[in-house]
């Protein structure tokens, strides 16, 4: 099977499972107790309440009712906020969320990547020695740390400093202070995001990176065992070019493999990452929303968040048969 | 085989896993880590300064007055009031941190240890199913845990528990129930091998019924290999117990280390500097996940025999 069929089977089977997922995301809203409307409907007159109820499509049966969420998700209409007011449509509450948590996990996972892929390859080569106990206990470390803990100690050592901002996504520069961001121009918008970045960006980072290093290194120090390691040694390959051609690309397999499945981990991060630092975007909104019971947004951001690990998974897929060529699936 | 000698052949596995075992430090290390905590839940009211430091009547209260206001930090002497010793301080309800601390072992290890079990079960009930019977089973059983694999699960577990309520048997169910696919493949794949070999030809050849080969002849030789991967999830159970308390959605009327840390953070403890407050959950949070995962690691050395003659 070439490539190209591989990758219309794999979107095939995406689409399957997104709509599970929105079955699933549907009918688990369904679950709760009492009306959906009610946080609407306070207070109404029971003709009025009908008249909503009817808007929501809620008097309809709930095959029907699940026809139009499946229309409207596909629309991208995820509905209207229940605890927001005015009623705000979800559509908007979400996209500059969005963008923040993208910023945040993107440059996180990419320094975690590099970084935790570095780290298990020094302590690899080095296995047994200085460097590699060194690492791993501070790998193991923060491993066994759970995320929020860290960003605590991180906000409660640079609180008394004043170095950085440690609340929000925007708003402080450098050396000046308290800007309102209406007022900046484009560059300072983007310097003010960068610093209030740094922290948040380091916890996600030193957590995510753990994981990722301690793969790495386990998973190299397997292939560094193998006999053809031994045969490149014997005819002379230069132990950066065993490492570099013959080592790692088999040692990497396996912590693509693991990347996919700690995405679910990764979004934990963001969002205890987002909870310490009131760094407004997804995992913040969660919260938010767990707090003041606001279904219509928690359906959305699940969904989303399930749709952003299934894009994840594709992408690992991809990236593992092109690490891989022997992988015909 | 008649029972004894089943048994002498049982207690000589056992023996021989743990000399393996015992040659790995960091299994040991792990092991003692796990061994005080047993202990620590376990002798807790003996332990602690404070006998029942959740109970109204053992609070400090504030003596605006006298200096004395919640958080206190640390010190060696008794309190004019309650005639209890702080030696860590307290927390703002007045409760001693460290008793606080010491009792948090045990609903940390139940939820850790009865979450495992539920993930456990449904994983090996899964994964023995779907590898065992094949075909159809094997494909709707995959695809479901495939499914689930997929499944954002801190978000889930988020979901679950809002819609659910936050009972401590919550947790414990919303945990055991987002992490059993993992175990399920790994049971899959161990069973797709197994099932292939002599032994069970032969049951089958004699007409052993498939309950019975799976009890006698599959079950135990998956069994082991699944140990070490469920030691790794007790670590993860009290991860998303923590996390689960810190983000708000911790059982009510319980004081495990997430919710401490919870108090701690919502109630200021890191812009007035109270690093009593965190030290010591936050520690042992730290401390516990990285016992099991030690022995995990050294149990999977231990297992897998390819990586034994390293």
């Amino acid at each position: 099977m070439d490539f190209r069929d591989f990758i219309l089977r794999k979107i095939v089977y995406l689409f399957i499972t997104l709509f599970a997922i929105i079955t699933f995301n549907f009918f688990l809203f369904r679950i709760l107790p009492g009306d959906p409307a009610r946080a609407f409907t306070k207070g109404l007159s029971a003709d009025m309440v009908f008249l909503i109820r009817e808007k929501f499509h809620l008097n309809d049966p709930p095959l029907t009712q699940f026809y139009y969420y499946l229309v409207q998700v596909f629309t991208g209409d995820f509905g209207i906020s229940s605890s927001l007011f005015p009623r705000a449509d979800i559509g908007d509450v979400l996209w500059p969320r969005i963008v923040n948590t993208v910023i945040l996990v993107g440059i996180g996972t990419a320094l975690a990547i590099y970084l935790g892929v570095t780290l298990g390859k020094y302590a690899a080569w080095r296995r047994g020695r200085a460097t590699d106990t060194v690492g791993m206990t501070f790998a193991l470390t923060f491993y066994s740390m759970p995320t929020f803990l860290f960003a605590l100690v991180l906000l409660m050592v640079f609180a008394g400093t004043g170095w950085f901002p440690l609340r929000g996504a925007i708003g402080e520069l450098p050396f000046i202070g308290r800007v309102d961001p209406y007022e900046m121009s484009l560059w300072e918008r983007i310097i003010s995001r960068g610093y209030h970045l740094i922290l948040p960006v380091i916890a996600f980072t030193l957590e995510i990176m753990a994981e990722f290093a301690i793969i790495m290194r386990n998973s190299l120090t397997d292939v560094l065992t193998e006999d053809y390691i031994t045969t490149a040694r014997a005819k002379g390959v230069p132990n950066s070019m065993i490492l570099k051609d013959h080592a790692m690309r088999n040692a990497l397999l396996p912590v693509v493999t693991v990347m996919a499945i700690s995405i679910g981990w990764v979004l934990g991060g963001t969002i205890m990452v987002e909870l310490v630092f009131s760094y407004e975007g997804l995992g913040k909104l969660t919260w938010d929303a767990v707090g003041a019971r606001d279904y219509p947004i928690l359906q959305a951001l699940f969904l989303i968040m399930a749709v952003a690990v299934l894009v994840a998974n594709l992408v690992a897929d991809i990236v593992y048969t092109y690490l891989d060529p022997r992988v015909t699936v | 085989m008649p029972k004894s000698e089943r048994i002498d052949l049982y207690i000589k596995n056992v023996k021989k896993t743990w000399g393996i075992f015992r040659t790995s430090k960091i299994g040991v290390v792990g092991m003692c880590i796990l061994l005080v905590f047993i202990f620590m839940a376990i002798f807790a009211p003996y332990l602690a300064t404070v006998p029942n430091p959740t109970d109204q009547e053992n609070f400090e209260e504030n003596h605006l007055d006298d200096g004395w206001v919640n958080p206190m930090p640390p010190s060696f002497e008794f309190s004019p009031y309650t005639g209890l010793m702080h030696p860590l301080g307290t927390d703002h309800l007045g409760r001693d941190i460290y008793s606080l601390t010491i009792y948090g072992a045990r609903p940390s290890l139940y939820v850790g240890l009865m979450a495992t079990l539920i993930s456990a079960a449904l994983g090996t009930v899964v994964g023995l199913g779907a590898g065992y019977f094949g075909r159809a089973t094997d494909e709707i059983l995959m695809r479901t845990t495939d499914f689930f694999l997929v499944l954002p699960w801190f978000p889930l577990m988020i979901v679950l528990m809002t819609i659910l309520g936050q009972e401590f048997i919550w947790i414990i169910v919303v945990i055991g129930i987002t992490s059993w696919p993992s175990t399920a493949r790994i049971v899959r794949s161990q069973v797709l091998t197994v099932k292939e070999r002599q032994f069970v030809e032969r049951a089958r050849a004699v007409g052993s019924g498939d309950g019975h080969i799976i009890a006698k002849h599959i079950m135990p030789n998956v069994l082991p290999l699944i140990f070490a991967n469920t030691v790794l999830l007790v670590s993860l159970a009290i991860f998303s117990e923590a996390f689960l308390s810190f983000f708000g959605l911790g059982a009510k009327g319980v004081v495990s280390w997430g919710t401490m840390l919870e108090g701690a953070y919502t109630n200021g403890a890191f812009d007035t500097g109270a690093w009593w407050w965190i030290t010591l959950p936050g520690m042992a949070i730290v401390t516990l996940v990285l016992g099991f995962s030690l022995i995990g690691y050294a149990l999977d050395d231990v297992l897998n025999p390819k990586l034994r003659k390293r």
